[in-house]
């Protein structure tokens, strides 16, 4: 039998200590400023603190998401930590052992199978799109998502090499730590996640790069904003009419659409797009960055997480997590809220 | 319903350093199996640990499938890349993924692809499968993991003040808590699937830790144990070239019932039942 699947429990953590833009392109040295808040919508976001790393940040946001579902520790089947950072001991880069088996013996989730998914931005509903493959087919019950982004570090890299406003690094002035997690687990199948399309185009995966830095602590990014951005905009109608055709809706009857978080310019570009290309839009296109940033692979966790903690989304509403990663990974899932919305109070 | 093997190959980069190139050239002697194409590849995973530069993002895999993008195109349209991480041990989480999505229906065929860069010498191995009848292909895939281990292999990167250098910390007793976590893991796993040791015609294993491979073969009967002569000095890409090695002689092809055995740091034990075509 077909099982369906859906999203049963939402964590985050958001590290304490507070790194303004201001503060940021302060550190700048250009000759004229860049106007990065005014550009991106981003005040300010969140840093790790001593002691906070990649793994720490997932299983705060893990046990943040296991107060809030029905499912104990032990009741875990399977682990998938899905980040970008694999930050273990300060900004030691963990190869091995996967982050995933760390999270297990830390949470004590004695019965899950467990590994690492990694898609940039993506890996956060990469994972969600795999663990859903596993629960439909009734091979686990449910899977943990957890994805710990301790990626500030790229930003700090940043400042020395940005001597221009078109720098290939200024996108990396954007990030923010946090962490993310999310249990998604077995529902009769007219319920939950109503359809999730993924795919690779490769032609433009050079377009963004990062990797550990060679001449600093942490890692570095290179961004070709203006390109990537629009072979995103120009493909995602493509993958948003499958998963809307799929889910038998048209873009209009999806309640909250949530990009991933990268600039407000160019999440309010997307929209204008999208509307032309559709004739409709969703009736809510969310910006989630005033406060915390590009967060990476926890974007949409975060915005999701906030949408329900204002008590803004309620049973019945339609979802679309559309997203958008280095690769370039274009995805779109849609599954409409159901006990979610009784689950989170006003904690914003 | 399983899903079959239809391609392997092995593929080593001339300069002994970029996995990224063998990688591709690996794949890409998959793909020329689907040419010319009616169905495309669904689903692309990397298994590396150690890759080129120590790229953090996009996914290797998404690197790799942009190298045959334009040779490709028509069976790389609609492919889904991403990288999965299990220590040295991935191809056969990867495989039960790709297994699920075909099961599933949602994909027809999905390659994996394996190895790594520095400090290892960039053999990359890439093994797809598809869709096959009932009787044959991937039937059954289990993990065990072993945690109290876990701090028994532990690698990671870090700048040292003029570099990014490598560390790699293996405890003495890794090789030995390896062969017992994988005894355990295969006799739960035989009874759990109602068969009995002398019924596994074949089993192809990780070739790591340093002597894994033969001290298993020491164990089971060494016939049927595949260890690769070690001319590659490969990781994660060990179990594929293993496959590699078994198909070119006779022994896979007379082999029915082949069990993969994959293990890895945490301590991961990976499996799988294979029921070979014939």
């Amino acid at each position: 039998m077909k099982h369906g699947s859906s999203i049963e429990s939402l964590g985050v953590y958001i590290p304490n200590r507070v790194l303004s833009t201001e503060d940021l392109e302060g550190r700048l040295k250009l000759s004229r400023p860049l106007r990065l808040e005014l550009l991106t919508g981003i005040k300010e976001r969140r840093e790790c603190e001593s002691g906070e790393d990649s793994l720490t940040l997932g299983e705060a946001a893990a046990l943040d998401c296991l107060s809030s579902s029905k499912f104990d520790s032990n009741d875990i089947e399977m682990i998938i930590y899905s980040a970008i950072t694999r930050y273990v001991g300060g900004l030691k880069h963990l190869y091995e052992p996967a982050v995933s088996i760390l999270l297990k013996e830390r949470l004590g989730c004695e019965n899950a199978i467990c590994f690492d998914l990694t898609n940039a931005c993506a890996g956060m509903l990469s994972a969600f799109h795999v663990a859903s493959d596993f629960i439909e087919r009734g091979m686990v019950e449910n899977c943990l998502v957890v994805s710990g982004e301790y990626i500030t570090s790229l930003a700090h890299n940043a400042i020395e090499h940005i001597k221009t406003p078109d720098s290939p690094q200024i996108a990396s002035l954007t990030l923010g730590d946090a962490g993310g997690a999310a249990i998604l687990s077995r529902c009769m199948p007219e319920e939950g996640i109503a359809s999730s399309k993924f795919v690779t185009l490769a032609d433009y995966s050079e377009l963004c790069m990062a990797y550990l830095s060679p001449t600093q602590t942490g890692g570095i990014m290179e961004t070709r904003m203006k390109e990537i951005h629009e072979a995103s905009i120009i493909h995602a109608p493509e993958v948003m009419e499958e998963a809307l055709s799929e889910a038998g809706l048209s873009l209009d009857q999806i309640d909250f659409l949530i990009p991933h978080q990268t600039s407000k310019q160019a999440i309010r570009s997307g929209k204008k797009y999208f509307t032309k290309y559709f004739g409709k839009m969703a009736s809510n296109v969310v910006i989630n960055l005033s406060e915390f940033g590009n967060t990476a692979s926890t974007s949409h966790a975060l915005a999701l997480h906030k949408l329900l903690g204002e008590g803004r989304v309620k049973r019945g509403d339609r979802i679309m997590l559309l997203s958008f990663a280095s690769g370039l990974v274009i995805g779109a899932m849609i599954f409409v809220i159901n006990d979610l919305a009784d689950k989170y109070g006003s904690n914003y | 319903m399983g899903a079959i093997i239809k391609a392997c190959s092995v593929s080593t980069d001339e300069t002994g350093t970029s996995y990224l190139s063998s990688a591709a050239s690996a794949v890409k002697n998959c793909l020329e199996q689907l040419s010319p194409v009616k169905k495309g590849v669904g689903l692309l995973i990397n298994t590396g640990v150690y890759p080129d530069r120590h790229i953090h993002e996009p996914a290797i895999a998404s690197l790799i499938q942009g190298v045959l993008q334009k040779s490709f195109r028509a069976i790389l349209k609609g492919t889904f890349s991403f990288d999965l991480h299990s220590g040295g041990g991935g191809v056969v989480m990867a495989l039960s993924i790709i297994n699920g999505f075909i099961e599933s229906g949602k994909i027809d065929y999905g390659v994996v692809v394996a190895g790594d860069s520095v400090p290892f010498d960039g053999t990359a191995g890439a093994l797809m499968i598809g869709r096959g009848q009932s009787d044959e292909g991937f039937k059954i895939f289990s993990q065990d993991t072993y945690t109290h281990y876990s701090s028994d292999f532990r690698s990671y990167s870090n700048y040292s003040g003029n570099a990014v250098e490598l560390f790699i910390n293996q405890d003495h007793e890794y090789l030995n808590h390896c062969l017992q976590c994988v005894k355990k893991s295969v006799r739960r796993f035989l009874l759990d699937s109602a068969l009995s040791d002398g019924e596994i015609d074949l089993i192809i294993p990780s070739q790591s830790p340093e002597g894994f491979a033969s001290a298993l073969a020491d164990l089971y009967d060494k016939e049927r144990v595949v260890v690769s002569k070690g001319e590659h000095k490969c990781y994660s890409a060990e179990v594929i070239v293993a496959i590699a090695d078994a198909q070119s002689g006779e022994i896979f092809r007379n082999s029915r019932k082949v069990l993969f055995i994959n293990v890895g740091p945490g301590i991961i034990v990976d499996l799988a039942l294979y029921l070979n075509p014939f």
